[in-house]
């Protein structure tokens, strides 16, 4: 285990003693906090900001990207030029605005009384403008519950359900006494993660990853919201050679679909706007870390290396980051995504990993922190996705084991040490049934509307009762957290904006690249933008392997003799096409842990080989063989199908290390297509050696430890 | 004479989620190794399952298929099995012995040898649960109603008679490769007619519509 502190880092400022996580820096200089907000609107007659504010948002404006600074000789507050702010270094001695200050006299606006944006958000959460300083967060001194596994049921041992034999995590090194005195330490991490680029001290570097037990709940909503809204807080973006990454599902799982388009409820405008998030690793904006390259990608930025693609396209030392902190939640890396040995070393190479999933899969063994996640089965929620006409009511069905908890609420506690604000944590602080019921309550959602209440006995519309309701296929626009929302993007000075554009534009629509839609724009409501990944069939075209279409679209885009002929080699080498099918058992890798499920589904993974293709190789059914390809290869039995295509071959995804001799994704290849969605699994070529991985002398390639 | 209880096996609708085995084992609580209920899954080409499919799957959740002429109640030396007259074939697990010549001898392989206590046990149709006019435990549990449990005359009815479980033959798609290896399309049922199985199996071929 590596687990380092990094104390005492530039740019962590402090309010009030050196236990603050807040990074005030970050938010002077690199973010819209210090900006004047038109609060014409919601004055009152007493000077005051009206109560409940946010009904109003809509009639607020930006008075200007004017930092408000404090004039030191005169006590005077004008306002500050923003690019002279925003363009300077941090921690340089220049004008210093105030995120607290507000002006209500309209002094030093000519009359017009403004606050500013971190003013006005704390505000919204609070319903109190009265800035508060912020306070030293309180460390526990003693754990908070028992260990994880003295909480166990003894039972859940010998039912097969769970075993902790059966995992692959290290208990011991992975525990402390108790997981939730994790926190203060995976926050403090969180919180002082650096890197450094071209020996240059970038100061943050961080993946939130997130494929999360919220993924495709209302939920998720909310969990996007603390992951911007910590990130920025705590300074993890902003800068060069950082990021926050939602990496796995939220941003990928919804581009272009919206409501307007299907005719779907709202709820999933919710869900899909809160999905944009903050792009990893640079502020430039030239590339985020498509998952099918991010193996590569992070080892090369753990080692400072440039990050180089098959065809030497580009060499992106400047960009890649150092990961400073690596939050896994629920998604499995190792055995969903591409290039698995690469993942495995860059994880290695990280900081501070922090797991937090359900299952103690392989992931968990290259963390430094494990945290146990309860499954969907074990909170409330309310249940809602794109490929979904209708809202279900999530209710738990059984107690989660021993300490684990929801996403939600690990990330809430996360959130609690980062910001001792009450005012902040206010918004962060629901427990899941109050979340469930200010979800639909909240008239700001609007959702009675569209037929939806809950808890208030109508038969016709209480989701309580009904469990699942279809919502009116015309409804007003259902925003939750819409004063939570938040919105990033790297324009120009790279200034994280808490204070929503469109706002200020008295419009309830944000700009759309994707899929221009007027309908759609018009529910879109004050969100983040999606901005798609760099990972479309198009970016990629260059580099696709695969036939003699693909190497004329190389030739057509003036990729060199050389390399094409490169291609033409690995093709000769590695002559089958491999495409990856899902165990049987589940979805992914979920429930590999599981005894009764192994035994059900199969202890080994296989590969799906035509009798043809057998033949020719001398492979006989059951027989052990290597799946290679140029970057990885894996153990397998070879099951002689037809059901499969001559020159094909099929391998499951979804093993871990310790069961079904590591996944699939050991051997896929970086190079997501346009046939695969992003994905690469299905653009690997492979070549099936007779024997395992020490019979073909290529032990090292089962993955690093 | 009365109607017996069997199992209507559904292979349309089987998609081999096996629930129905996990089930089987939360109900009776089997360690890790002993499996009562077991999804089978044949391979055979469209020609040979009357479909136009190039290839098709059957995914067949079998047991024990409590027989009219049931080999195990034959063979067990110490009397341990019965066959009752609604259908169930049951076990009386106290006086086993563990010999383990009932595994051999049925030709669906349904009783099962347990090590962690040494003795013989195989599925009863949750005898206890039929008594209290519950359906077994995999049926209840079932999501896609592939499994069924009736009376065997009505399910040949509704479905045709019995012979038609043999819809899946001993078809070699592809010859074997190794001495032990029977190739693909290998038929993974015996013949009905040995012991008179109380299952019926619903295909594309006898059930198009």
């Amino acid at each position: 285990m590596r687990y380092i502190f990094k104390y005492g880092t530039i740019g962590r400022t402090t309010q009030a003693g050196d236990e603050a996580w807040i990074d005030e820096d970050m938010l002077k200089h690199r973010s819209d906090a210090p900006l004047l907000v038109d609060l014409t609107e919601i004055i009152d007659d007493g000077g005051s900001i009206k109560a409940g504010a946010y009904k109003e948002l809509f009639k607020l404006k930006l008075f200007g990207e004017k930092p408000q600074v404090i004039d030191n000789a005169s006590g005077v507050p004008t306002l500050a030029d923003a690019e002279a702010n925003a363009g300077r270094k941090l921690g340089a001695p220049a004008q210093d605005p105030d995120i607290y200050y507000c002006d209500l006299t309209g002094a030093a606006t000519g009359g017009t009384p403004v606050a500013t944006v971190f003013q006005l958000m704390r505000a919204l959460y609070a319903g109190d403008i009265n800035p508060t300083p912020l306070a030293a967060p309180a460390l526990p001194d003693t754990p908070i519950l028992g260990t994880f596994l003295d909480t166990l049921p003894v039972e859940l041992y010998n039912s097969g359900i769970f075993d902790p034999n059966y995992t692959d995590v290290n208990i011991e090194n992975v525990l402390g006494n108790d997981v939730y005195s994790l926190v203060p330490k995976v926050t403090e991490a969180y919180s002082t993660a650096y890197s450094v680029v071209d020996g240059v001290y970038g100061k943050r570097a961080m993946i939130m990853e997130n494929m999360g037990g919220g993924q495709r709940t209302e939920s998720a909503g909310h969990e996007c919201a603390m992951h911007c809204m910590l990130s920025v807080l705590t300074g993890n973006v902003g800068l060069r050679g950082n990021g926050v990454d939602d990496n796995t599902g939220w941003a990928l799982e919804f581009p272009g679909f919206q409501p307007g388009d299907f005719g779907f409820p709202g709820t999933d405008t919710a869900i899909g706007s809160s999905m944009t998030l903050l792009k990893a690793a640079t502020v430039t904006g030239k590339h985020d870390i498509p998952f099918g390259t991010m193996g590569r990608r992070a080892l090369a930025a753990a080692n400072n290396t440039p990050y180089k693609t098959y065809i030497k396209k580009e060499n992106n030392a400047e960009n890649d980051p150092f990961i400073g902190f690596w939050y896994l939640t629920t998604s499995s890396l190792l055995t969903q995504f591409p290039n698995t040995n690469a993942l495995k070393a860059a994880l290695c190479a990280a900081d501070c990993v922090v797991t937090a999933k359900p299952q103690w899969n392989t992931d968990a063994d290259y963390c430094d922190y494990f945290l146990p996640i309860t499954t969907p089965f074990e909170y409330d929620d309310v249940g809602a996705h794109i490929r979904n006409k209708y809202l279900h009511l999530m209710e738990s069905g059984v107690k989660p084991y021993g300490q684990a908890r929801s996403d939600m609420q690990v990330f809430r506690e996360l959130a609690k040490y980062v910001f001792d604000d009450p005012a902040i944590i206010r918004s962060f602080d629901h427990d899941d049934v109050d979340y469930v019921k200010d979800l639909i309550n909240n008239p700001a959602n609007n959702l009675k509307a569209n037929g939806i209440s809950y808890g208030d006995g109508d038969p016709e519309t209480d989701l309580k009762i009904k469990k699942t309701i279809r919502p009116k296929a015309v409804f007003s626009p259902f925003v939750p957290l819409r004063h939570r929302s938040f919105w990033l993007e790297s324009r120009g000075l790279a200034r994280a904006h808490f204070f929503v554009d469109a706002w200020a534009a008295g419009a309830y629509k944000t700009n759309i690249d994707l899929n221009p839609n007027p309908a759609r724009d018009l529910y879109r409501g004050p969100f983040p933008r999606y901005v798609p990944a760099l990972q479309s069939h198009l970016d990629w075209l260059p580099e696709f392997p695969f036939d003699d279409a693909w190497y004329d679209a190389m030739e057509a885009n003036g990729v060199s003799e050389d390399i094409r002929l490169d291609y033409r080699k690995i093709r000769e080498k590695y002559p089958l096409a491999n495409v990856q099918i899902k165990v049987l058992r589940t979805v992914h890798a979920s429930f590999t842990g599981m005894p009764w499920i192994r035994e059900a589904f199969g202890q080994e993974g296989i590969v799906l080989i035509n009798p043809k293709d057998a033949a020719s190789l001398g492979i006989y059914e059951g027989e052990t063989v290597t799946v290679k390809s140029w970057i990885g290869s894996v153990e397998r039995k070879a099951k002689l199908t037809n059901l499969i295509k001559q020159g094909v071959t099929a391998i499951e995804n979804g093993w871990w290390d310790k069961y079904g001799k590591v996944s699939s994704s050991t051997v896929g290849v970086e190079l997501p297509g346009a046939l695969n969605n992003a994905h690469t699994h299905n653009n690997t070529l492979v070549q099936i050696l007779k024997g395992g991985i020490s019979f073909n002398g290529n032990a090292e390639d089962t993955g690093v430890k | 004479m009365d109607k017996r209880l069997a199992f209507l096996i559904d292979t349309r609708y089987c998609n081999n989620c096996k629930t129905c085995e996990i089930a089987c084992k939360m109900e009776r609580k089997l360690p890790i190794g002993v499996r009562w209920r077991v999804v089978r899954r044949q391979e055979i080409s469209g020609i040979q399952s009357g479909m136009n499919n190039p290839h098709t799957v059957y995914n067949i959740p079998m047991s024990c298929n409590h027989c009219e002429k049931p080999a195990c109640v034959e063979i067990c030396p110490v009397n341990a099995y019965k066959k009752t007259p609604q259908g169930p074939v049951i076990q009386n697990q106290s006086v086993c012995i563990g010999c383990s010549k009932c595994v051999s001898a049925c030709p669906y392989s349904a009783p099962v040898y347990n090590p962690k206590i040494m003795l013989t046990g195989k599925c009863d149709m949750c005898y206890d649960r039929i008594q209290e006019g519950l359906e077994p435990y995999c049926v209840q549990c079932c999501p896609n109603n592939a499994l069924k449990i009736g009376y065997y005359e009505d399910f040949v009815s509704a479905y045709g008679v019995h012979q038609d479980i043999d819809v899946v033959p001993y078809t070699p798609a592809v010859p074997p490769t190794t001495p032990n290896d029977s190739g693909n399309g290998y038929s993974i049922l015996p013949d009905p007619a040995i012991t008179n199985p109380s299952i019926v199996i619903v295909t594309m071929k006898n059930n198009p519509n």
